[in-house]
């Protein structure tokens, strides 16, 4: 009997909840809370609310499966069970019995693995022979972790300028905190960015409205960070996202970003050479038109008022002659 | 707004942009006991924007003009922070009060006699603020002595025809020197 359902992905640290294939689609089911699904009761033998952990796709990713027989109970359908039950473990699928309860009445006998426990989710749901996931999991569920922590910590805090509180307000769009890189005064992303945009003098715009710290950036957050090594981590991952931006500034190497290196936008020119100082290369060619790119040389200059100009002027010869010591001498134009 | 701090503000009409404020003159300071009422304008920009606030009640204090009751205080001005509040403002302005600052004058007449005459600028500011703010009367015998002068010497102008608050400022200012006041006064 096979039950082909949409399997959503497992995600390390969200709840296992076992769920009807008919009822919910899969990302509202696994929100649900385990309470509301006790494996060991008896309902949870039916066929239609089972479903299990397998590891048993070739990526290694986890994700859930239907499972209609996998797992076998003294009571029950047990001619059902014992068609498709095996040697212990060798399902290939976690236990779904052991995964919330860290015991299963099959014990060792078990034909599913019998994870072990993470201190992060408090699931037996790590692979006991597999380090690397075990670490990937691990790693994922404590990240997660400390965001829910993070989110209920600052569900209630108010921006220090407008009074309301940030995750609360009525523009959702505006729901987000405005880090201040050097302090940890607590503002909504729109107050901070309107108090930066509305002062003239740029040292008080870059002091933070409470202690005055000077401050070069502010980082959006959906939560409130506390933790140093936490923000960090944000104003990295930010960085790392705008530097795949192109900054407005700098405008394809057209114009001049007056952040310098300093800017956290992609300096690129159109054929995407990153310009890393912000000193961009650009000259006047033979006709006057501006070229943005390397470093040139003069040989090339001549080159270009040659192919223009080689039937008009008489010339020619001279600047064949000075073109070609040029390139001899390869120099560059000051 | 906490009374106990001695600030206050209250509505003048339905509107939130005018207000009216109300400081306590702080103790051990010439304005100890008095009352002094503040306009309040806040801008559409606020709190973006400082708030404009100026004194109603007249006040001898270097910082602040004695003919417009204009503040000079760097935090009304480019030292404003969106996290100010109107409560922040009042407290800094009572602070201003005890803590004057004749370097960075908005009355150019009252800083110079802080700085020249300290014991004439305290009683001057004392008058003003009897008079004005119904501050507490002194409790040292020479200064009630000299402020009974003061009244004298007012008289004395208003006698000759000038009004009573013209004379009070020509005296101020020309440090309470009755012949220095009307050549004040006629010129």
């Amino acid at each position: 009997m096979s039950w082909n359902v949409d399997a959503p992905e497992f995600v390390p640290g969200r709840r296992f909840t076992p769920q009807t294939f008919t009822a919910s689609p899969p990302d509202t089911s696994l929100q649900t809370s385990r309470s509301q699904e006790p494996p060991a009761t008896s309902s949870s033998r039916n066929f239609s609310t089972d479903k299990r952990l397998s590891s048993s796709s070739g990526d290694g990713s986890w994700r859930y499966s239907d499972v209609t027989a996998a797992h076998s109970r003294p009571e029950g359908n047990a001619v059902e069970d014992s068609e498709v039950a095996g040697a212990p473990g060798t399902s290939g699928q976690l236990c779904p019995y052991y995964l919330e309860a860290g015991s299963c009445e099959d014990g060792e006998f078990c034909i599913n693995i019998h994870g072990l426990l993470c201190r992060h989710c408090n699931l037996y749901c790590l692979p006991p022979n597999n380090a690397k996931l075990q670490k990937c999991h691990e790693d994922i569920c404590a990240e997660l972790k400390s965001y829910e922590k993070a989110a209920e910590a600052s569900r209630e805090l108010t921006c220090a300028i407008c009074y309301e509180v940030v995750l609360e307000k009525d523009d959702k769009k505006q729901r987000k905190f405005g880090l201040l890189s050097e302090c940890w005064h607590t503002f909504c992303i729109e107050c901070i960015r309107k108090w930066r945009s509305s002062q003239t003098k740029d040292q008080t715009k870059r002091n933070c409205p409470i202690c005055r710290k000077t401050s070069y950036f502010i980082i959006p957050s959906e939560v409130w960070v506390s933790d140093p090594a936490e923000k960090d981590r944000l104003v990295q991952g930010y960085k790392e996202h705008l530097a795949t931006k192109d900054c407005m500034h700098f405008n394809k190497g057209r114009d001049h970003c007056p952040f310098g290196a300093n800017c956290f936008y992609k300096h690129a020119l159109p054929d995407g050479t990153i310009v890393p100082d912000n000193v961009v290369k650009r000259r006047v060619n033979s006709q006057g038109d501006f070229v943005v790119g390397s470093r040139p040389l003069l040989s090339d200059f001549l080159d270009e008022l040659l192919t223009y100009s080689a039937s008009t002027t008489h010339h020619t010869n001279q600047l064949a002659a000075l073109r070609a010591l040029f390139q001899e001498l390869n120099i560059h134009p000051q | 707004m906490a009374e106990t701090a001695g600030v206050h503000v209250e509505l003048v009409d339905n509107s939130f942009l005018k207000l009216r404020g109300e400081i306590k003159g702080p103790p051990d300071t010439p304005f100890d006991g008095g009352k002094y009422i503040l306009d309040i304008t806040i801008p559409e920009t606020y709190p973006f924007n400082p708030p404009k606030v100026t004194f109603r009640t007249k006040i001898w204090h270097p910082n602040i003009s004695s003919v417009t009751g204009a503040i000079c205080l760097d935090i009304l001005k480019d030292q404003w922070a969106a996290a100010m509040t109107l409560r922040t403002v009042l407290l800094s302005l009572q602070s201003l009060l005890s803590s004057a600052e004749p370097d960075d004058p908005q009355d150019a007449v009252v800083a110079k006699q802080y700085k020249d005459d300290f014991t004439c600028y305290k009683r001057t500011a004392k008058h003003w603020a009897v008079v004005y703010a119904q501050a507490s009367a002194c409790q040292n015998k020479e200064d009630v002595e000299a402020l009974a002068l003061f009244d004298k010497n007012i008289q004395q102008l208003m006698q000759m025809g000038f009004s009573e608050q013209d004379s009070r400022v020509a005296l101020s200012s020309k440090n309470w020197n009755v012949e220095a006041a009307v050549e004040c006064l006629f010129s």
